[in-house]
């Protein structure tokens, strides 16, 4: 491995020099994201720093530091896979031209990796400051939780690597997230076989005394910190290190060597049977017909086909009704917590969690994917507002049948699903929609992004519209909780759906308007969205 | 094989290979240094997929690519420092001035820093651009785009251009300006390999021809043979390749 600091500091500074031209509107929204959410891991990091002092127990210290390590590392390396969102990477399609020592885009690409565990460097530099604190712990040994974040970093970009290669092919990507379902459910069972009701005093510490010390990477990093079997843990933590960085590169090379086009396409004649669901599918796509006019027909049936091709969305929406079922069950029907509020609004939470995945790819920005055909839409002699009206039908049909996905993979969980709760989730999720719809045509006019449809992991969002998102989503969820409250309150259905018909009519009132201003925006700022829909910001992608 | 003696590009028997089908199948190919190389052939012939695989960034099915005397992917990194792309699809970033985005490929191209930035400043003079410096990519026309793409593929003093429809979208002016510092860079010794769907630049600009179809070389030969008979380089072109034959009735109401 040579590195040459020249390129590095090159590419480095094309990126910084890209987003400083973007100028200081589109900077300001994401430095108060920044400031929210660093704040609340600097919270956690404080707590760490006084907390830790005060643990009498040197082996209780010991389990905390590890669970601490432990969570670090589940959320730095799983919690981007369940969002589907790895945050930034080098645009290496635009960087191999170049005579860079793959070493250089290898270290770029580690760094780039900050960007989704920057909370674990900050609560981790809390529970540094409260080790230094305590007298039984060497001063050198919190230094040991830097080979641990780096282990982390390599890890991560090796695993994006392996991810994105796994993912561009059609039936191993299914089959990927498949056992990232099946992986996510595992800390589900655990909390079933564990509930946290029996998580008093003792029993958890005892519960973990009895676990066998095992030199996984917290373990031995807990122990090299903590000065306790140094002698031991501090090579291991080395030997894992040197472990992720040959996996991360190793897995970094493949990616560059690979041109993802590879897929064998079968050979043979498709099969009759095939051909027959190719009618029915082909007989879908032209439903629209069916029910309205051309162009908004036409409309319509180009999206249906464009979204249900695109790897991005194909795979948010399997996620929709199999990841939201698996993360939510076991905290719903957890042993003594039968007949909760989220037992009994069950498929009302996994249909909401799924709108909430999908809104990314059905609302927020609706043109992203369609960067092409942004253009066209300014060219044909449709108004725009049937070409939003087009893009939102087409979402409510694809959010339908991923509710009714998700009644059937309920029912499969043996989960009762009534009539009635089948009707209040469709009249939720639709309303819930109505309002994101309402929002997300105006975000998508007014903060149009480019994003990859043919990627599966999603871009990463402007500051500005990651900030509205966080103001956006409370208000959205107003009418559907007083809903709720209604029921409560007055104990009915009837409340309940009172409350939801005027959050209709609010909602509908709501559409209306933000669609007359949409319109009115994209035709005042067509040559804007075209070139925003148009860029590629530096050298780093999504 | 001897660095200097050997051809510029010496291609035997590629192939790519995508899902079952041959993007390039079984082309051999040599450019000598200081040509100025016409690779034609009609949408989805395979040029782009060749070009790819000249600079490394597709590996071959099979077959072998040498380029200056050094063979590909193996000595791919020493290959791109000599190599000048323009490629057909945008490699820029939009949110960098044009004079930003040549520096940034100069010091890519191991440059110092104090000369990428002066030579910079220097082509973007060069190619017309210093009244939009101010500008960012994304607010160039096409024409502009490819002004810049040249500026970097330029700034290294490369010894190969691979250029992928160079002139697409530029005006007049434009477009001879490049010409003119195409041609200097063939007489100082370059080689440029040139692909382009304008068959009259490429007919006064290349002195060889070869045009691929359905991945295949069809014709490979001087443009001085080329024009010694009575057909024009798109006769040829279009006998070769195939014209299409217009079914006037199926198309009555147009």
């Amino acid at each position: 491995m040579t590195l040459s600091g020249n390129q590095v500091r090159a590419i480095v500074g094309a990126q910084w020099r890209a987003w400083l031209n973007q100028g200081p509107k589109a900077q300001w929204a994401m430095w108060l994201v920044y400031l929210i959410w660093y704040g609340f891991a600097s919270t956690l990091a404080w707590a760490a720093a006084t907390v830790l002092p005060e643990i009498k127990e040197s082996a209780r210290l010991m389990q905390i530091v590890e669970l601490v390590l432990l969570a670090g590392l589940l959320y730095w390396q799983v919690i981007p896979l369940m969002l589907a969102s790895a945050g930034m990477a080098l645009d290496l399609k635009r960087l191999l031209v170049y005579p860079v020592e793959p070493s250089n885009l290898f270290l770029i690409e580690v760094l780039l990796r900050l960007s989704t565990g920057m909370e674990v460097c900050i609560v981790l530099s809390g529970v540094s400051v409260g080790l230094w604190s305590r007298p039984d712990v060497p001063v050198w040994g919190p230094l040991f939780f830097v080979p641990y974040l780096a282990f982390n970093m390599v890890l991560s970009a090796g695993i994006r690597d392996l991810l994105a290669r796994l993912m561009a092919k059609r039936g191993i990507r299914e089959l990927v997230v498949l056992g990232l379902v099946t992986l996510s459910a595992l800390p589900q069972l655990l909390l079933m076989m564990f509930p946290p009701e029996q998580w008093r005093g003792q029993q958890v510490f005892g519960f973990l005394d009895r676990i066998p010390t095992m030199p996984l990477p917290w373990t031995v990093t807990a122990h090299a910190a903590l000065g306790d079997g140094a002698a031991w843990a501090a090579p291991l933590a080395v030997l894992w290190l040197a472990g992720g960085l040959w996996f991360g590169f190793r897995q970094f090379i493949k990616g560059l060597t690979w041109d993802g086009q590879e897929t064998p396409k079968p050979a043979a004649p498709e099969p009759a049977v095939s051909s027959r669901s190719d009618g029915l599918i082909e007989k879908l796509y032209r439903a629209p017909s069916l029910l309205f006019r051309d162009p908004l027909a036409m409309l319509i049936e180009k999206e249906l086909r464009f979204l249900s091709r695109a790897p991005r969305f194909r795979l948010i929406f399997f996620m929709g009704f199999s990841f939201g079922l698996i993360i939510w069950f076991p905290l719903a029907f957890r042993e003594g917590r039968q007949g909760g509020m989220m037992a009994e609004n069950f498929l009302v939470w996994v249909s909401l969690y799924a709108t909430l995945m999908l809104g990314d790819v059905l609302f927020w920005n609706c043109f992203g994917f369609d960067r092409q055909a942004v253009q066209a839409y300014f060219i044909v002699p449709v108004r725009f507002s049937t070409i939003l009206i087009a893009k939102n039908l087409a979402a409510v049909f694809f959010l339908l049948l991923e509710v009714s996905l998700v009644a059937l993979a309920c029912s499969l969980f043996r989960v009762e699903v009534t009539p009635d709760k089948v009707l209040e989730a469709f009249a939720v999720t639709l309303l819930v929609s109505l309002m994101l719809l309402a929002v997300g045509n105006l975000m998508s006019v007014r903060y149009p992004r480019p994003a990859d449809p043919s990627s599966s992991w999603r871009n990463a969002s402007g500051g500005k519209v990651q900030f509205l998102l966080l103001v956006i989503y409370p208000v959205i969820s107003v009418p559907v909780a007083l809903a709720y409250l209604a029921r409560y309150g007055f104990g009915t259905d009837l409340a309940f759906y009172s409350a939801l018909g005027c959050g209709y009519l609010v909602a509908g009132i709501t559409y209306w308007v933000s669609m007359e201003s949409a319109v009115e925006y994209a035709t005042r700022s067509q040559e804007t969205a075209i070139a925003a829909l148009s860029s590629n910001e530096g050298p780093f992608g999504g | 094989m001897n660095g200097e003696l050997s051809p510029a590009i010496d291609i035997r028997d590629l192939r790519k290979v995508y899902g079952g089908k041959a993007a390039v199948d079984g082309l051999t190919l040599t450019v000598n240094r200081g040509s100025f190389f016409g690779f034609l052939g009609p949408n989805g012939a395979g040029k782009t997929t060749t070009i790819r695989m000249l600079m490394g960034l597709a590996a071959p099915t099979t077959g072998e690519i040498g380029i200056l005397g050094m063979k590909m992917p193996g000595q791919a990194l020493d290959i791109r420092a000599r190599i000048g792309l323009v490629p057909d699809d945008s490699l820029l970033f939009d949110h960098l001035t044009g004079l930003e985005f040549v520096e940034f490929s100069g010091r890519m191209y191991k440059l110092e820093k104090d000369v990428a930035r002066a030579r910079a400043a220097e082509l973007i003079e060069l190619f017309e651009l210093e009244s939009s410096r101010k500008k960012i990519i994304g607010q160039y026309s096409k024409g502009m785009r490819k002004r810049v793409a040249m500026a970097a593929a330029l700034i290294h003093r490369p010894d190969l251009f691979l250029l992928d429809e160079p002139f697409e979208g530029v005006d007049a002016v434009g477009a001879r300006l490049m010409k003119d510092i195409l041609n200097e860079q063939v007489r100082r010794g370059a080689t440029i390999f040139l692909t382009s769907h304008v068959l009259e630049v490429v007919e006064r600009l290349c002195d060889r021809v070869a045009i691929i179809n359905d991945g295949r070389l069809v014709v490979d030969a001087p443009m001085s043979e080329l024009r010694s008979g009575q057909e024009t380089l798109e006769d040829i072109f279009v006998r070769v390749v195939g014209g299409v034959e217009r079914n006037a009735e199926a198309l009555d109401w147009l």
